[in-house]
């Protein structure tokens, strides 16, 4: 059995005195697409912050290649390997898209490089290369975001809710990527709370509901149980 | 769109990569809510504080008339005494900074959400 590439054991964290994960354990493994699903307010995001560095955990651990990583700095993890594209289209809508593409190169990576990478992935940027990021379309920002990530050269991809207020044709086409992706040996955790696209592309899923993972198994098997989970279903309920 | 992902690829170059450096990361073991320590010694240090002071009074000074033995017993209280207030500011100094850390966090919660809210109505 291999080491995972990403772990959180028994994680808890939170923002200042509230705790919003009690105790999550995650495993993903090498060249898996990890579907992290659950309601509004179960703690997705913050599971994502915990493992880019961004919210340090108060109790648990944090691995990376079987190596505990804990309190180890955001860009650090970045540099590293580990990118996320955050929640609500992470781009810097005052700037053209070349000027954003720009912004990745802190890992030190040739400009050429991040955009022959960027506009390969998603050749409809570069059309727009001179637009100002904030006057792109919902999706494209997506895109934008995505290729900022994709620069640097992940080992490990977190996307937070990608679908978040797009089309579903969009959606599709983004989640397409994804799926590229990961066939390309990229590992990757997204979290999402609508599951319709997401479980297609994905190999292993979870459902996450007030701060804890109350099951995790193969899509297909989660989609099923999905609805009773959003619908209010106990924990306990649920089969672990 | 169905894919074909269930079986892991092998150790990519990438990956190799990314665990030569996972292994030089530089990890500080960090944990939330550093004041936690700060507050627990300042708790502490007071209970210990208060103890010791009672069992100076009661435990050697009161029993006894001999002045060498008061005076032993002085010196252990008012240790005690420093302890409780050096324990009291630790324990009231890491609160604050609890307070304000989360005070902060919520400050800048709400500023965002009243960002997002006004992008979302323009």
């Amino acid at each position: 059995m291999t080491t995972p590439l990403l772990e959180l054991r028994g994680i808890r964290a939170g923002y200042g005195t509230i705790d919003v994960l009690h105790g999550v354990d995650l495993v993903l493994e090498a060249g898996q697409v990890y579907a992290l699903l659950g309601p509004n307010g179960a703690g997705k995001t913050t599971t994502l912050a915990v493992c880019t560095g961004q919210i340090l955990p108060s109790a648990g651990q944090l691995l990376l290649n079987g190596r505990e990583v804990n309190g180890t700095t955001s860009d650090a993890l970045a540099r590293a390997g580990l990118c996320l594209v955050p929640e609500g289209r992470g781009v810097f809508p005052n700037l053209t898209v070349t000027e954003n593409l720009r912004m990745s190169t802190y890992a030190g990576m040739e400009f050429a490089t991040v955009q022959e990478r960027a506009f390969g992935q998603f050749p409809q940027l570069a059309a727009r290369r001179k637009q100002l990021a904030g006057t792109l379309s919902g999706g494209e920002q997506q895109m934008l975001s995505m290729s900022r990530a994709l620069a640097a050269n992940p080992a490990l991809l977190l996307l937070d809710e990608l679908s978040m207020g797009l089309a579903p044709l969009i959606v599709e086409q983004l989640y397409e990527r994804v799926a590229e992706l990961a066939r390309d040996g990229v590992s990757i955790l997204i979290v999402e709370q609508f599951a319709q696209a997401i479980l297609r592309v994905s190999t292993t899923a979870s459902i996450m509901l007030r701060g804890r993972i109350v099951r995790t198994g193969p899509p297909a098997e989660i989609a099923e149980e999905l609805a009773a989970a959003y619908l209010g279903a106990s924990t306990h309920s649920l089969p672990a | 769109m169905a894919s074909d992902l269930s079986t892991p690829p092998t150790l990519s170059p990438r990956l190799q990569q990314f665990q030569a450096e996972v292994d030089q990361l530089k990890v500080t073991g960090g944990r939330a809510n550093p004041e936690r320590a700060g507050r627990i010694l300042g708790a502490i240090l007071m209970a210990v504080g208060l103890i010791l002071g009672i069992y100076a009074y009661f435990g050697l000074s009161h029993p006894t008339t001999n002045p060498l033995q008061q005076g032993d017993a002085t010196v252990v209280g008012l240790l005690g005494v420093g302890f409780t207030v050096v324990g009291t500011g630790l324990f009231v100094v890491f609160s604050l900074t609890r307070y304000f850390r989360y005070w902060l966090v919520r400050l800048i919660y709400e500023q965002r959400d009243q960002t997002d809210r006004l992008r979302g109505s323009a």
